[in-house]
């Protein structure tokens, strides 16, 4: 049986699932209970059996799609291995899609004394002194593929792989600590805040992150004082209110003649 | 009326790379029309040590004449 992603349908070769043997002649896809509960039903009117394969979808939708580029061979006491390592593949496409060193860095972190490099563990019974390798080695292919300007942010990363009870009995060392409004902060900077929706070939400012028809309806033909005191930036509220001795630069201003005219057009 | 010194404006179709330009600029994190559902004004904010920078993503904005007839 062939498996394929909705979104991807058309465009891979889909997921191909073995199935045994069988002498069912009538074969159907249904769920039971609920929609995720996904079984392949087949009826041997012969044998007077019915059976089913639960097919498990563990994710409705990823952020990162893991796909198998391939087959990755580790050469170990001669034998070849096959190995598939998405789960540490997936680091590229975190530094494809984002940048590593910015042009302009937020500075949100600025106790920096107790900052220890960032390392990754992880946690095996076997093939110890290949993730290191091999993550020097996807730090490279990055470099090499995309040019990005990465400093020695990947290359100081600190990689290891230890035995379980290893792990275990030895606590961790080098943790970097943080004020916590620090920390909070620069989570914070890492959502962004939806703030207008795009409608009709004009914005509508969106209240509390949700379209709201009152208010479209209540800033029609508003001047520029009324669509202030009616925008609201949630958390970047109180962000703005701890840094008011800086200016703030870029964008707010055009934002409002841009609600500004907006309303007018909409008079 | 705030005044400020520098504006920087990204606008352009759908999936030319506007979120991902911003993003390598002023170190945000906007998803960009990866998202369909989610046209629109995006802001995120990047405070330095003496500045704030607020950045605005613009998803499935059709025109901007007004705008250059105004600046």
């Amino acid at each position: 049986m062939r498996a394929y992603h909705w979104s991807t349908f058309g465009s891979t070769q889909g997921i191909l699932i073995p199935l045994t043997k069988a002498e069912d002649d009538n074969f159907a896809i249904s769920s039971l209970v609920k929609r995720t509960n996904v079984h392949l039903i087949g009826l041997d009117t012969s044998a007077r059996r019915c059976h089913s394969i639960a097919l498990g979808i563990t994710r409705k939708a990823t952020e990162f799609t893991f796909k198998e580029k391939g087959k990755n061979t580790l050469h170990g006491s001669g034998d070849k291995k096959i190995a598939h390592n998405c789960f540490i593949d997936c680091h590229a496409e975190v530094w494809t899609r984002f940048p590593v060193v910015p042009a302009v860095r937020r500075q949100t972190i600025t106790s920096s004394a107790n900052r220890s490099p960032r390392s990754i563990i992880f946690v095996t019974d076997r093939d110890h002194a290949a993730y290191p390798t091999y993550f020097i080695d996807l730090i490279l292919s990055f470099e090499r593929t995309t040019r990005k300007p990465t400093a020695s942010e990947l290359s100081s990363t600190v990689v290891e792989a230890k035995q379980y009870e290893v792990f275990v009995l030895n606590p961790l060392q080098d943790i970097s600590t943080f004020c916590a409004g620090e920390w909070l902060v620069d989570l914070l900077c890492l959502i962004p805040l939806h703030i207008a929706i795009t409608r009709d070939n004009r914005f509508v400012p969106l209240k509390d992150g949700v379209y709201s028809a009152e208010l479209e309806r209540s800033l029609l033909g508003a001047d520029v004082a009324r669509i202030i005191d009616n925008l609201s930036f949630g958390w970047y509220e109180s962000l703005f209110a701890s840094y008011m001795a800086k200016k703030v630069r870029c964008g707010l201003n055009l934002l409002l003649v841009f609600f500004k005219m907006t309303s007018d057009l909409c008079e | 009326m705030m005044r400020f010194s520098g504006l920087l404006i990204y606008v352009g179709e759908q999936s030319v790379g506007k979120s991902f330009a911003l993003n390598h600029l002023v170190d945000t994190s906007f998803a960009g029309s990866a998202m369909r559902t989610t046209e629109g004004v995006w802001m995120s904010v990047a405070p330095l040590e003496d500045v704030i920078i607020v950045a605005l993503d613009f998803e499935g904005m059709v025109t901007f004449q007004k705008v250059t007839d105004m600046y």
